[in-house]
């Protein structure tokens, strides 16, 4: 019996350490986090936003072979002499082709990397207007904007909190099961925030573990580089044996000419059963000239970064080596990136990748929200230093959760605002996302009362405006785009009217709470007292606490972050 | 198919809810009798492994297990949001579900 007790005393302590850290690795970086989710959840249609942000360019994608004759053609005319050509063939999500060269002697300090995309139906590069469009929030996600390295250090350290928030909070989590369906946002206050937070996060929990852990699978050579650098001289070598695609084959400096790529691809395309995803030309012109040709993503869910390849001979096209079947553990590592890209996913799941990762961006924002509504609670009157790191939270809570959305409408709008034409106009989109969520985070600090009510619908309205605008300014708006079955441009449209709804309930949900807290009580009690019930196979430890009545004030859900002065909690929470 | 993996995944969801005391007492404000509760969680359970196994038929085993989770993730949050404002409708969804789901995966 005693020990008994003492084992459940120990998992206790347990729970509550874990409690501890799952707070603050929860909010160190919670904000970044946040900020990391939403772009990281849009840029799983960074093909589809980027073509939203070039409405002048339209195009329908042709077959691989015919796209790789064109581009080959193009190539040849164009960057003869270049060191190597990548050719990304045009898909359904990408009806260019797209067109990469390292040129010979580039200038001092630069890379000398050439882009370039043709248009399928007549060859010809295409130049819509400068935007960075999805790749903005594709390189965000991993790179916050900051130089390189350090922006890939601080995103893989963020994630690395979230991975140990994740595992902490299913530690302290204690009725998985028994609360897997409670929502109950009528009790208001902690007990809302929690519930909402655990709803998002457990549902979601499969997805949330994958893509924290994958994330930083993905920076494994740059977090773990001890085991490479124990068995391979240079990492050059190392990445030459794992991405043997991506190898770089010596030039002979006798010019010879470059076979057809196309009947190549053909072989391939037939062979595999399947698309070909990219081609490289190593030495093009040269008599070491090779054809590297890869494996569409698209084509498997291992398929992300590691997927099957082909080497031809660049002058006789004869078959140098390839591999079809990877081997187990590549094909681990495979799996493990390759479901964090989501380049498998066809539009349904890549659907639900949305908004399974809109739940994490919630979970986190929820996260973020709870840890206020926690502390209030505790919080005793009159302590200086507690409203301080009170007020402090909460405004960066709201200049980030509402401010990064404003942010991310901001940089749409200002896509459609800006001549067409206008030199260096991508940098100003950039300038307008940051300018927005700083501007967001000022307010948060100025009007400290009103801040979420108008945080969040500034946002919406924002969002609202996005297709507005675009209406105005292209012939694509949802008029046309949608009984033409232009499913991009509809979409997205859809998307940013469908976000501010949600923004725009959230603002009348703040506001409300803010103007009305009196009324909350009367309100919330006419719910039915869920927690109060005793409930089977439930801990009685846990259960005392929870059985208490609501103490005389419980707000309504959004008042625990709206109105700080007239909230009184209910007791401490059964869960941490 | 796609959506007769969906209408038992939401179907195995409300039957494993419904199985719980919690739940069952707000809908019906009666305990949970020991003779539903066994039948119910043994549907839920059931229900979702008919979803996991429609989602491969669809798409292969792992492609559709993919999707599966991407089912069960989307199914449990529509329940619960659905339960939260009209936990009866959305319990007599779930009822529609596990009925509609046979005729879908025919289709």
């Amino acid at each position: 019996m005693k020990a008994g007790k003492a084992k459940a005393q120990g998992e206790e302590g347990l729970r509550q350490s874990m409690s501890w850290l799952h707070t603050w690795a929860g909010l160190i970086f919670g904000w970044v986090l946040y900020a990391m989710f939403l772009t990281g959840t849009l840029a799983f249609f960074r093909p589809e936003i980027t073509a939203w942000m070039q409405p002048e360019i339209q195009a329908r994608p042709i077959p691989s072979v015919q796209a790789v004759d064109l581009a080959q053609r193009y190539l040849n005319e164009h960057a003869p002499d270049a060191k190597r050509w990548f050719i990304t063939p045009p898909s359904n999500r990408e009806p260019l082709i797209q067109m990469l060269y390292q040129v010979a002697k580039p200038k001092p300090g630069e890379r000398g990397f050439v882009r370039v995309k043709l248009d399928p139906a007549s060859g010809q590069a295409v130049t819509g207007r400068e935007t960075r469009g999805g790749d903005f929030f594709y390189r965000f996600h991993f790179e916050l904007e900051t130089a390189f390295p350090w922006g890939r250090w601080l995103a893989s350290i963020a994630g690395m909190f979230m991975l140990v928030a994740i595992i902490s909070g299913i530690i302290t989590h204690k009725k998985i099961f028994t609360d897997f369906f409670t929502f109950r946002p009528k009790k208001g206050g902690q007990r809302a925030w929690m519930d909402g937070h655990n709803v998002l996060s457990v549902l979601g929990l499969p997805f949330h573990l994958m893509i924290t852990f994958s994330g930083l699978v993905l920076f494994m050579v740059m977090l773990m580089p001890a085991g490479i650098q124990a068995v391979y001289e240079n990492p050059r070598q190392y990445t030459d044996e794992v991405f043997k695609s991506f190898k770089v084959t010596p030039p002979l400096n006798q010019p010879a000419p470059t076979v057809p790529i196309a009947p190549l691809v053909a072989q391939a395309e037939q062979h595999w059963h399947g698309r070909v995803g990219r081609v490289t030309v190593n030495n093009p012109g040269d008599a070491g000239a090779t054809v590297t040709l890869v494996r569409d993503a698209a084509d498997g869910v291992s398929y992300g970064r590691l997927a099957p390849y082909m080497r031809f001979n660049g002058v006789t096209g004869e078959w140098q080596e390839g591999e079809d079947e990877l081997s187990a553990t590549v094909q681990t590592a495979g799996v493990v990136t390759g479901l964090h890209l989501g380049l498998f996913a066809e539009p349904l799941l890549r659907w639900f990748y949305f908004l399974v990762s809109m739940a994490g961006t919630g979970m986190v924002g929820t996260g973020l929200v709870l840890w206020i509504a926690k502390r209030r609670q505790k919080a005793r009157p009159g302590d200086a230093r507690e409203a301080f790191s009170l007020r402090l939270v909460d405004g960066l809570n709201a200049g980030t959760i509402a401010g990064v959305v404003f942010g991310v409408a901001a940089f749409f709008l200002v896509n459609r605002l800006l001549p067409a034409d206008m030199p260096g106009r991508q940098v100003w989109e950039v300038r307008a996302f940051f300018s927005a969520w700083g501007l967001s985070l000022v307010y948060a600090f100025l009007f400290p009362r009103r801040k979420w009510q108008d945080l969040l619908a500034v946002a919406a309205v924002a969002l609202a405006l996005v297709p507005v605008v675009n209406a105005f300014t292209t012939t694509r708006h949802l008029g046309l785009s949608l009984p033409a079955g232009d499913w991009v441009m509809a979409g997205f449209d859809l998307t940013c009217l469908a976000g501010a709804a949600l923004f725009g309930w959230m603002a009348r949900k703040a506001a409300r709470a803010r103007k009305a807290p009196a009324k909350a009580p009367a309100r919330a009690r006419a719910g039915k007292p869920v927690a109060g019930k005793p409930v089977a196979g439930q801990p009685v430890a846990a259960k005392s606490v929870a059985a208490k009545p609501a103490s005389s004030h419980v707000a309504d859900a959004s008042t625990a972050q709206a109105a700080p002065s007239h909230v009184v909690y209910e007791p401490r929470g059964d869960t941490p | 198919m796609t959506l007769a993996a969906f209408c038992l995944a939401y179907a195995g969801f409300s039957a494993l809810c419904l199985g719980m005391d919690r739940h069952y007492e707000d809908l019906f404000d009666r305990a949970l009798p020991r003779r539903h509760r066994v039948p119910l969680r043994v549907f839920g359970w059931a229900a979702l492994a008919l979803s996991l196994c429609a989602s491969a038929a669809v798409w292969g085993w792992s492609y559709g297990t993919v999707e599966w989770i991407g089912i069960l993730s989307i199914a449990g949050l529509l329940l619960i949001w659905f339960l939260t404002f009209r936990p009866r409708a959305a319990l007599t969804a779930g009822g529609l579900c596990a009925l509609a789901a046979p005729v879908l995966a025919v289709l």
